[in-house]
């Protein structure tokens, strides 16, 4: 360390001496100077790959080394255990909601008592991470009656035409709502089954166990395996 | 007999029908007289026999070792003491606890009855500790909550690490402190009560709700079979051999010894295993289960909200999503898609939803029963299942 | 040549013999077989007319050499009963055999051939069955036949069965095997009766009330002296029942009794010899003649006497001390547990021996199947 500290400026010096000579000869050869070396050796690659500790495994150095006796917490990244009851699902009665409540209005306090109340209110939303975008329930509630009576009509009419998707879209409602509300006519779900099966059998053995798989996989999220 | 059969509630209210409910494979109580042991005889038919059995050939060997040589059985008094069992317990009661029906039918000298007795004082000191520590558990779960404290597997588990081992056949000659039981005749458990279904006998293929469940079946909410009982493979067999005998040493406690010393037996030897509830769970749409519960419970509708990500565009990413009700968070899951990551969210504040404890002590109502209990606080009780 | 000497030799050796063994023998001997030339007479005229071929005239030497070998053979000096006595055969039964006190098998006879019987007892009849035979079992259940092997068969040896162990109670025999000795001498027949067998019945009150006195070495026996060398030389057959009556208690106290001063009486070796027997006798020790000759006195005999009694077993010190009584989850079998007990205590035996009777195969051992063979191989035992 301490040559390569004493060398750093003879390298600077001689950089512009480099330049010149690559400027001169033009040759696409650059022999430097200063070899820096590489990780040829295990005794060098260890050097190099050892890295100081985070910070948040060190004790703090703020105060004075005999000053404070430190604890240092940092567990590794794991999931969440079922067994911390969120506040939200805690009884009314129980002790630790009104320990968290009491927690929460201290800190609103100190927090409301630092910065204005306009900040805080706006500050509420924008800590929250951001929502996923997934396919959820919106409820409308803009069918009446005779909606559904049409819808039951055209689907009866030609069920290949009007089909779930279609529907939807037409009544401005989820597939799920379609499938409840009109289902199609027996023959026509038999038809559906039959074309499915033929499709089936068309499957090869890699793309049959790739679904089996992908429903095994399922199964195992569901039970919490995965 | 009353059974509560809702089904039938519309029409012929709360009339019982004849042989509906017969409690299950109730076997009728024999007096055969046996001099097994001196004292289980009474001495005036012992003159009578001997004056019956003096022409007679020597009578067939005993289907079990007699009581009388318990005292002798070093293994027996070794068993005694590895358990720290009361003075009161005699060896002789030790010896019938290891006698299963299965190797001598004689209720009068089988543990049958010990072990029914110690089953009941085990499924309720389970049942009232699982009520009480997790009172959001699901039917369903519970009734596997309790037979992993309580089932026969686990009883033999418990056993085996008692040191109980089993004869290789049961007779007279064989050391009492072995389990004397054979497999592969159909025996009679009657250590499991319950009422035959009349769906049953009929044949038919009937719904089995939870409900019924709780009211008809047995304590593991396993249905009762009508009066063929059903084939059991060797390995169960084996493990209710076993567990008969822990039931049978907690029923002879409690015999011998009373309440208190089998509830303190139960507490350390049986609810003292560790049992993670939170592996007995199988969901089937978590996502939509948990918007039913906030809808019933009137929180805000779960949103699920990606706190962090890693390796979008690589082979092995992974997301943390969160499940947000409102501002307050419910759980977060881990997975290697955005929508695996999300029903592991959903599945995991379900968990936190039926896995929530009062507390690691919790009081249950048979801590009244002690001298200068502390008055009664009640404990939280469930609304129910999310159905 | 060399026949003849060996024949005399046998001869010498046969007379050496007690008469008796040999007396028995009916059989011609081999040396009175051997002494007839077997030229006969006959052949010897066969033989001269090559003589006279061979000599002109009248030949010389006898007309049969060999014959005329034997000549000094049959000119013994020895008496004429002698010569007798040797003459018929030698018994082959070894003497132990001939001596036994054990009623033997016979030997072999045969009866009288039909012919012969019935030329000397012209009313002899043939039997046609067994009926009114004597019945007399085979060679191999000779001794379970009664009056062959009895208690008086069994082997009675000179010294007490009952070993002693007590080392008082083998002073107190010592002191009277002492005492005897003594009384012996004084009575003058202790040079003759110290190879005998001494009367083992001999009242032991009566000798241990004897005073020995000592003086340098030398004891000189006080009391009734004649009295017991009257009762150890009498051939009187009593009851041994009374040989050895003393409790160890009972030998204290005697021991007390008496000062030490007999136990310096010097040893001379018949006296050891004498006393080394009659210890023997009495108490079944038996000091090794390699130790003997060191005992110069009473001390040093009662030293090699006196054993210390074996140490206990570890299995009978716990027994004694009742180790296991108070633990009830230890048992103490009388015998080893066995395979055969394991299988017993677990229930399995039942199970087995049924099995095995089911298939005619033997419960325990080998049953008709002979035993590995492959295993003498192994040990080279074949």
């Amino acid at each position: 360390m301490d040559l390569r500290t004493l060398l750093q400026p003879a390298t600077q010096l001689l950089a512009p001496l480099r330049h010149l000579s690559s400027s001169s000869s033009s040759s696409s050869v650059l022999l430097p100077l200063i070899a820096t070396r590489g990780h040829k050796t295990t005794a060098r690659t260890k050097r190099s790959l050892k890295m100081a500790p985070h910070d948040s495994f060190l004790p703090s150095r703020s105060a004075a080394f005999p000053a404070a006796d430190q604890i240092i917490y940092n567990p590794p990244a794991s999931e969440a255990s079922p067994e911390h009851t969120p506040f939200l699902f805690l009884p009314r009665n129980d002790p630790r909601r009104l320990a968290i409540m009491r927690l929460r209005n201290t800190s609103q306090l100190s927090t409301s008592a630092s910065s204005s109340a306009g900040a805080d209110a706006a500050a509420g939303d924008g800590e929250l991470p951001p929502e996923m975008r997934y396919k959820r329930r919106q409820p409308k509630y803009n069918l009446t009656k005779e909606h559904i009576d049409e819808m039951r009509r055209l689907r009866a009419e030609d069920p290949l035409t009007w089909s779930v998707q279609r529907l939807a879209r037409k009544f401005e409602c989820s597939t799920v709502f379609v499938q409840m509300a009109a289902p199609a006519p027996e023959e026509h779900l038999r038809w559906l089954r039959a074309k499915m099966e033929r499709k089936k059998e068309r499957w090869g053995p890699i793309r049959t166990a790739a679904r089996e798989d992908r429903k095994r996989r399922a199964e195992m999220l569901y039970r919490g395996e995965l | 007999m009353k059974r509560i059969r809702p089904s039938r509630w519309s029409g012929q209210l709360l009339q019982a029908r004849r042989g509906a409910g017969i409690p299950a494979a109730r076997t009728p109580l024999c007096l055969a007289i046996r001099c097994q042991s001196t004292s289980s005889v009474p001495a005036s038919d012992s003159s009578t026999l001997d004056s019956s059995s003096s022409a007679s050939p020597p009578p067939p060997p005993l289907p079990a070792p007699s009581f009388d040589r318990a005292p002798q059985s070093a293994k027996l008094a070794a068993l005694h003491a590895r358990l720290s069992l009361s003075k009161k317990i005699p060896l002789q009661t030790l010896a019938r606890a290891l006698v299963t029906p299965s190797a001598d039918a004689n209720p009068n000298f089988n543990n049958a009855n010990l072990a029914y007795l110690g089953s009941t004082i085990i499924n309720f000191h389970v049942y009232e500790y699982l009520v009480c520590k997790w009172p959001r558990l699901p039917m369903a779960i519970l009734y596997e909550a309790l037979r992993a404290y309580a089932g026969d597997e686990s009883l033999q588990q418990i056993a085996r690490r008692w040191g109980v081992e089993a004869a290789a056949a049961p007779g007279e000659e064989v050391d009492p402190g072995l389990l004397q039981w054979k497999a592969g005749e159909g025996h009679v458990v009657n250590t499991r009560w319950g009422y035959i279904r009349s769906e049953a006998a009929k044949g038919k293929a009937w719904r089995r709700g939870l409900s019924s469940r709780v009211v008809l079946d047995s304590d593991f909410g396993d249905q009762v079979s009508s009066s063929d009982p059903e084939r059991l493979e060797y390995n169960a067999l084996q493990s209710e051999a076993f567990g008969s005998v822990v039931q049978a040493v907690i029923g002879a406690i409690y015999t011998h010894c009373g309440r208190d010393e089998a509830k303190a037996f139960v507490k350390s030897h049986i609810l003292s295993r560790e049992l993670d509830p939170s592996k007995l769970f199988q969901f089937k749409l978590p996502t939509r289960e948990l918007a039913m519960l906030c809808a019933r419970e009137g929180f805000e509708p779960p949103i699920a909200r990606l706190e962090s990500e890693t390796g979008r565009l690589s082979r092995t990413p992974v997301y943390v999503v969160g499940i947000y009700s409102g501002k307050e968070k419910l759980g977060e899951g881990a997975g290697a898609s955005l929508d695996v990551a999300r029903r592991k969210a959903s599945m995991a504040s379900l968990k936190a939803w039926y896995l929530y404890s009062p507390g690691n002590k919790v009081r249950v109502p048979s801590d009244m029963m002690e001298q200068g209990a502390k008055p009664w606080t009640a404990p939280h009780i469930d609304i129910g299942e999310i159905i | 040549m060399a026949r003849i000497t060996r024949m005399r030799r046998l001869q010498s050796l046969q007379l050496a013999i007690p008469s008796q063994c040999a007396a028995a023998a009916a059989r011609p001997s081999f040396a009175a077989a051997r002494a007839i030339s077997t030229s006969s007479p006959a052949q010897s005229k066969n033989t001269d007319w090559i003589r006279g071929k061979l000599w002109k005239g009248e030949a010389p030497g006898p007309a049969d050499p060999y014959t005329q070998r034997m000549e000094p053979e049959a000119q013994s000096n020895l008496p004429e009963e002698a010569l007798d006595s040797s003459r018929p055969g030698r018994d082959k039964t070894p003497a132990a055999v001939r001596e036994s006190r054990l009623a033997l098998p016979g030997r072999r006879t045969e009866a009288a051939a039909e012919k012969e019987l019935q030329a000397s007892d012209p009313t002899y009849v043939p039997a046609a069955d067994a009926e009114g035979l004597e019945e007399v079992g085979t060679l191999s259940t000779w001794w379970e036949q009664p009056g062959h092997w009895g208690e008086e068969s069994e082997f009675k040896g000179f010294g007490s069965a009952v070993k002693v162990v007590d080392k008082e109670v083998l002073e107190v025999h010592l002191r009277r095997a002492v005492v005897e000795a003594l009384a012996l001498k004084q009575a003058g027949v202790f040079s003759e009766w110290a190879t005998k067998k001494w009367s083992e019945g001999g009242e032991l009150d009566e000798a241990l009330a004897a005073q020995v006195e000592v003086q340098d070495g030398k004891a000189t026996l006080k009391g009734d002296a004649s009295a017991i060398a009257e009762a150890l030389t009498s051939e009187v057959e009593e009851a041994e029942s009374s040989a050895t009556g003393v409790t160890v208690e009972e030998a204290r106290e005697m021991l007390k009794s008496w000062d030490s001063s007999w136990k310096n009486i010097a040893l001379d070796n018949p006296l050891r010899f004498a006393l080394r027997k009659r210890l023997y006798q009495l108490t079944g020790v038996l000091i090794p003649d390699a130790k003997l000759a060191a005992a110069n006195t009473i001390k040093h005999i009662l030293t090699l006497a006196a054993r210390d009694p074996k140490p206990l077993k570890l299995a009978q010190v716990l027994e004694k001390r009742n180790a296991f009584g108070d633990l009830a989850n230890v048992t103490v079998h009388e015998r080893r547990v066995g395979p055969i007990d394991k299988e017993v205590a677990v229930g399995r035996w039942k199970v087995i021996e049924e099995e095995l009777k089911k298939r005619d195969l033997p419960v325990t051992g080998y049953g008709d199947a002979p035993r590995n063979k492959e295993r003498d191989w192994l040990t080279g035992k074949i």
